[in-house]
C-alpha cells in the first residue's frame, strides 16, 4: 500500500507499507490532524494523490474508502449514543455485510441473522465488552466507549486502522491498555496502522515508523531510531523530555 | 430606458438597504448566540405597529416620526429581553432543531396576537411631510423618503460596524461569539452579554420597524416577506457577518427591482434564483462564517 | 408486557370507534375526524425525516400542497385517470420534486440551511401556484368532485362523506403500515445511525447523502398523498394549504405526540384536533393557539405527550422519581 501526496501542508509525501505500523507526531498546529484528514476522505488536497493497495481514492468520499479497508477512530470515540453495546456492533456487521454483498439474513426478519449475532458476540469478547452488551452505548465510561469503537471498526474488516491520538486525554494506565489493545488486534490481524499521537512511550511501543511534521513540513521521517536521533528532531519538537533517550 | 433602469437600481438600494435593517439583528443574533431566529421578522413588524399607533397614519413631524421609531425600538427591545429570559435562555444548549421550532412557533405566535389586535387590514402610511416632498436629482424625481432610508441604513451600518469593531464592548461580543466558554473563563459576563445581545437585536428590528413604517403597507404579512430576504442576505453575506448582510441586501434589493423590469411576469422569483445560485457556489457566503465581524 | 398489551388494546378500540365512525357522530364532527386522519399522516411523513433521519423541513407544506394540487386538477379536470393512480402519481411527484431539491441541495441538506431552503421553496411554490390561473391562482381549486373508484368487479362510489372516510380510513391505516414495516426495517435501522451520528455512520461505509435523499423523497411522497387524499376531502383546495400555517401543523402535531415514537405524531394530531374543537369558538386565533401550543411544548415537554407517558412508566416501575422529572432536551451535537 501507498500513500503519496502533497498538500497545502508543503510537500507532505508519505508510504506506508502493509503490515507497518506508522506514526504521525508534531506540535499541535503542525497539520497531523489535516493530513490524516486527506487521507481518510474527509478534507480535499489541493494538490497530489492518495492511492490505496494502487488504487487512486484521491476523489473517493469518505464511506467509499471505508468500504474500500480504511478503518478510523477519532479522538474522542464516537459510537451510536442511543444504541446498546450489542446494537452498534451488529449495526457495524450489517452495514459491511450490506455493501460486500454478503447476505443479511431473511429480508422480512428484523433481529440480526445467527451469523451476524455470533460475530458481533466474539468481537464483543475479544474486546471485553460481553457484560455490558445491553447498555446504552451514552452511559459508557470513557475507556470502554473506545473499545466499543474499536469493536465497530474491527467489524468492518478494515485492512488500515487510521487512529487519530488513540490515547488523548487518558491516565496512565488506560494507556498501557489501549497500546495492549492495538498491539493484539495488530498482531491478530496483521492490520496496518497509521496513527497520529502525541504520547512518545506510546509511539516507541507501537511504530515502525515515524514522520515528524512542524509548520506543514516533514522536518524528519524514518525509523523509529532515526528520528529519535535526529537532532533537529530533538530540538523543534522532542526536547529536553527525551534526555532519557 | 435608461433612467428607468437607473431608477430601478437606486430603488434597489433603498429596499435593499430597509431589508439590511432588518438583516442586521438576524446577523448578530446568529453571530452571538448561533441561532437563526425565525421570529425576527415578525417582531420587526410589531415595531412598525407600535410605531404606527404613536403616530397615526399621517404623522406630524420628523421629530414625532423619528421618536416614534426610537419607542418602537424600547418596547421592542422589551419583547426581546423578556423573550430571552423566557424562552431563549431554557434553549441555550438545546439541539438546533428545537431551537428553530421554537423561534417558528414565536413567530407564529406574534403574528396572531398581531392579528388579534390590530387587526387584518392593510394600512397605508404617509412620510411625515418633510420626507414627503420629491426631490430633483439630475433631472429624475427621487421620493425623499427613499433617501432618507438610505441614509437611515448607512447611519445603522456605520454605527453597528464602528460598535462591533472599535470599541471595547464591541471587542466582548466577538469574543463571546467567537468562544463563549473561553469569554466565560477569561471573567466575560457571558450571561449579560447573550441577554444584553438578545435585546439590542430586537430593538433593532423594532426601530427598523418604526423607520420603514411609510416605506409599505402596513399589514401582519410584511414580517414574513422581510423575514424571507433577510435570511437570505444573511446566508449569502455569510452567517454572522454584518458587512456580509449589508453587500447581500444591497444586492438582492438591487436584484429585485431590476427584475421588475427586466422580467416583469414573474417579479418574485428572481429573488430565489439569486439565492440558489449563491448557495450552490457559495455556499460559505460571501464572507464565510468566523464569529462576528 | 402489561403495557404493551394495553396500548395495543387501546390503539385496536381507537381503531374501532373510527370506523364506526360515521354512523355515531354529526357531519361536523365526521369532517373534522377526516382532518385529523388527513393531519396523522401528514405529520407522520415530516417524523419519519425528523425523528429518524434527523432532517427539519420547514416548508412540508410544500409536498402536500403539491399533492393536492395535481389531485384536485386530475378530479376537476376529469382527466380520467382512476383515483388510486392519481394518489401513487402525487406520491411520485412528491418524491421527484424532493429527489430534485435533495441533489441539488446535496451537502446542505441538513441544519439552518435545510430550514431556509425548504421555506424559500415553499414560498416559491405557493408564488407558482399564484401565477397559475389552472390552478386557480389566489383563489384556488373550487368544487372538486369526490372520486368513484372502478375495480372492475366492484365500483367503490366515494361521492357520500361516509363512503369516502371509511376509503380514507382504509387508506391511512394501509400507509401507516407500511411506514412501521420501513422504521422498523434494516432500512430504517440505518437511519437510526444516520441521526445519532452521521460521521461515524460514514465510517461504517454507509452513503450517509444518499440515505438522506432516500428518506426527503419518502416523506415528501407521504406529504404528497396526504395533500391528495385532502383534496376530495374539503373539496377545495387553496394557496392555504401552502402557507407557513400548514407547514408548522405537522412540526407541532409531532412534538406534541413525541418525537421519539412512531405514534408520536398521530397521537399529537388527535391531542390537537381535540384542542381546536374545545376552541373552536374563538374565531381567528388559529395562529396564537398553534404557535402557542407548539412553543410550551417546546419549553416544557419537549417530549411530547408519549414522552411524558414513558417518563412516569420509568416512575411507577422503577420506583424512580429522578427518572420522571422535568425530561431535558436533547443536547446540542457535537
Amino acid at each position: 500500500m501507498r500513500y503519496g501526496e502533497l498538500e497545502v501542508l508543503k510537500g507532505v509525501s508519505l508510504g506506508v507499507a502493509s503490515g507497518e505500523t506508522f506514526a504521525i507526531i508534531g506540535p499541535n498546529g503542525a497539520g497531523k490532524t489535516t493530513l490524516f484528514k486527506v487521507m481518510t476522505g474527509e478534507a480535499r488536497c489541493d494538490r497530489g494523490s492518495v492511492r490505496f493497495r494502487g488504487e487512486d481514492v484521491t476523489r473517493l468520499p469518505a464511506f467509499q474508502r471505508a468500504r474500500r479497508g480504511f478503518g478510523r477512530t477519532f479522538q474522542m470515540a464516537r459510537v451510536f449514543p442511543e444504541m446498546t453495546v450489542m446494537q452498534n456492533v451488529v449495526s457495524s456487521l450489517e452495514s459491511h455485510r450490506r455493501w460486500s454483498g454478503l447476505s443479511l439474513g431473511k429480508w422480512y426478519r428484523y433481529k440480526p441473522s445467527t451469523e451476524v449475532a455470533t460475530e458481533a458476540e466474539s468481537l464483543l469478547r475479544d474486546l471485553g465488552l460481553q457484560d455490558h452488551r445491553a447498555v446504552e452505548a451514552r452511559f459508557l465510561s470513557h475507556g470502554d466507549k473506545k473499545r466499543l469503537e474499536f469493536a465497530i471498526v474491527l467489524a468492518m474488516k478494515p485492512s488500515v486502522l487510521m487512529l487519530d491520538e488513540p490515547t488523548a486525554g487518558m491516565a496512565q494506565s488506560d494507556r498501557l491498555g489501549v497500546v495492549e489493545l492495538i498491539g493484539r488486534i495488530r498482531a491478530e490481524r496483521g492490520i496496518t496502522v497509521i496513527m497520529t499521537e502525541h504520547d512518545m512511550d506510546v509511539i516507541f511501543g507501537l511504530a515502525n515508523r515515524l514522520m515528524v511534521l512542524n509548520y506543514g513540513e516533514v522536518i524528519a521521517s524514518g525509523s523509529v531510531g532515526d528520528v529519535r536521533d535526529n537532532p533537529v528532531v530533538r530540538e523543534v519538537y522532542l526536547g529536553k523530555e527525551m534526555v532519557r533517550a | 430606458m435608461l433612467s428607468e433602469w437607473l431608477f430601478s437600481i437606486y430603488s434597489g438600494i433603498a429596499s435593499g438597504l430597509a431589508v439590511f435593517l432588518v438583516a442586521a439583528g438576524l446577523s448578530w443574533v446568529f453571530g452571538i448566540l448561533k441561532i437563526l431566529n425565525m421570529a425576527h421578522g415578525n417582531f420587526f413588524m410589531v415595531g412598525t405597529y407600535v410605531a404606527y399607533s404613536v403616530v397615526g397614519q399621517r404623522p406630524e413631524s420628523l421629530a414625532a416620526f423619528m421618536g416614534a421609531s426610537l419607542l418602537a425600538a424600547a418596547v421592542v427591545g422589551l419583547l426581546g429581553f423578556i423573550t430571552d429570559k423566557v424562552m431563549l435562555r431554557r434553549l441555550r444548549g438545546a439541539d438546533y432543531h428545537y431551537v428553530l421550532m421554537g423561534t417558528f412557533a414565536l413567530a407564529m405566535l406574534v403574528e396572531g396576537v398581531v392579528k388579534l389586535i390590530w387587526g387584518v387590514d392593510l394600512t397605508t402610511v404617509n412620510p411625515p411631510p418633510v420626507l414627503d416632498a420629491p426631490v430633483d436629482i439630475g433631472g429624475v424625481m427621487v421620493p425623499r423618503f427613499t433617501l432618507f432610508a438610505i441614509g437611515a441604513g448607512l447611519a445603522v451600518f456605520a454605527a453597528l460596524d464602528l460598535a462591533l469593531n472599535r470599541t471595547w464592548a464591541g471587542k466582548l461580543m466577538q469574543a463571546v461569539a467567537a468562544d463563549p466558554w473561553m469569554a466565560g473563563m477569561m471573567g466575560i459576563n457571558v450571561p449579560m452579554l447573550l441577554a444584553v445581545s438578545v435585546t439590542a437585536s430586537f430593538a433593532l428590528a423594532g426601530l427598523a420597524g418604526g423607520l420603514l413604517l411609510p416605506f409599505q403597507s402596513l399589514s401582519p404579512d410584511i414580517g414574513n416577506s422581510y423575514l424571507l430576504l433577510a435570511f437570505f442576505a444573511v446566508i449569502i453575506g455569510g452567517l454572522g457577518n454584518i458587512r456580509g448582510a449589508f453587500l447581500a441586501s444591497v444586492l438582492l434589493g438591487v436584484v429585485q427591482q431590476v427584475s421588475t423590469i427586466a422580467v416583469p411576469n414573474f417579479p418574485g422569483l428572481t429573488v430565489y434564483v439569486a439565492l440558489a445560485v449563491f448557495l450552490i457556489w457559495w455556499p460559505n457566503g460571501i464572507f464565510p462564517p468566523a464569529g462576528l465581524k | 408486557m402489561i403495557a404493551r398489551a394495553v396500548a395495543m388494546g387501546a390503539g385496536a378500540a381507537v381503531v374501532g370507534a373510527a370506523f364506526a365512525l360515521p354512523w355515531w357522530a354529526n357531519p361536523g364532527m365526521l369532517f373534522l375526524a377526516g382532518l385529523t386522519l388527513i393531519q396523522a399522516l401528514f405529520a407522520l411523513s415530516w417524523n419519519l425525516l425528523f425523528g429518524y433521519a434527523g432532517l427539519a423541513s420547514f416548508g412540508h407544506a410544500g409536498f402536500f400542497a403539491i399533492g393536492a394540487y395535481f389531485t384536485g386538477a386530475c378530479l376537476k379536470y376529469k382527466f380520467g385517470i382512476p383515483f388510486p393512480f392519481v394518489l401513487a402519481l402525487a406520491g411520485l411527484s412528491g418524491a421527484a420534486v424532493a429527489w430534485l431539491i435533495g441533489i441539488v441541495a446535496l451537502r446542505r441538506l441538513a441544519g439552518i440551511f435545510l430550514a431556509v431552503l425548504t421555506v424559500a421553496l415553499s414560498e416559491v411554490l405557493r408564488l407558482i401556484i399564484g401565477y397559475t390561473k389552472f390552478l386557480g391562482r389566489e383563489d384556488g381549486l373550487n368544487d372538486i368532485p369526490r372520486p368513484t373508484i372502478d375495480l372492475g368487479v366492484v365500483t367503490l362510489d366515494l361521492t357520500s362523506s361516509e363512503a369516502y372516510f371509511v376509503f380514507l380510513l382504509a387508506a391511512c391505516s394501509l400507509l401507516t403500515a407500511m411506514m412501521w414495516w420501513l422504521v422498523h426495517s434494516r432500512f430504517g435501522r440505518t437511519f437510526q445511525t444516520i441521526r445519532q451520528d452521521a460521521e461515524r455512520a460514514a465510517f461504517i461505509g454507509t452513503n450517509v447523502s444518499a440515505y438522506r435523499i432516500a428518506a426527503f423523497m419518502i416523506s415528501g411522497a407521504l406529504a404528497a398523498i396526504a395533500g391528495g387524499l385532502f383534496a376530495p376531502w374539503t373539496r377545495i383546495v387553496t394557496t392555504d394549504e401552502v402557507h407557513w400555517l400548514m407547514s408548522i401543523q405537522p412540526m407541532l402535531n409531532t412534538l406534541l405526540g413525541g418525537v421519539g415514537s412512531f405514534w408520536g405524531p398521530i397521537v399529537g394530531a388527535m391531542a390537537f384536533a381535540a384542542i381546536n374543537y374545545g376552541t373552536r369558538t374563538f374565531v381567528g386565533l388559529a395562529e396564537v393557539i398553534v404557535g402557542g401550543i407548539l412553543l410550551l411544548v417546546i419549553l416544557v415537554a419537549p417530549h411530547g405527550l408519549l414522552g411524558l407517558v414513558s417518563a412516569l412508566r420509568a416512575r411507577m416501575v422503577r420506583g424512580h422519581p429522578a427518572a420522571a422529572r422535568e425530561t431535558p432536551l436533547p443536547e446540542r451535537q457535537r
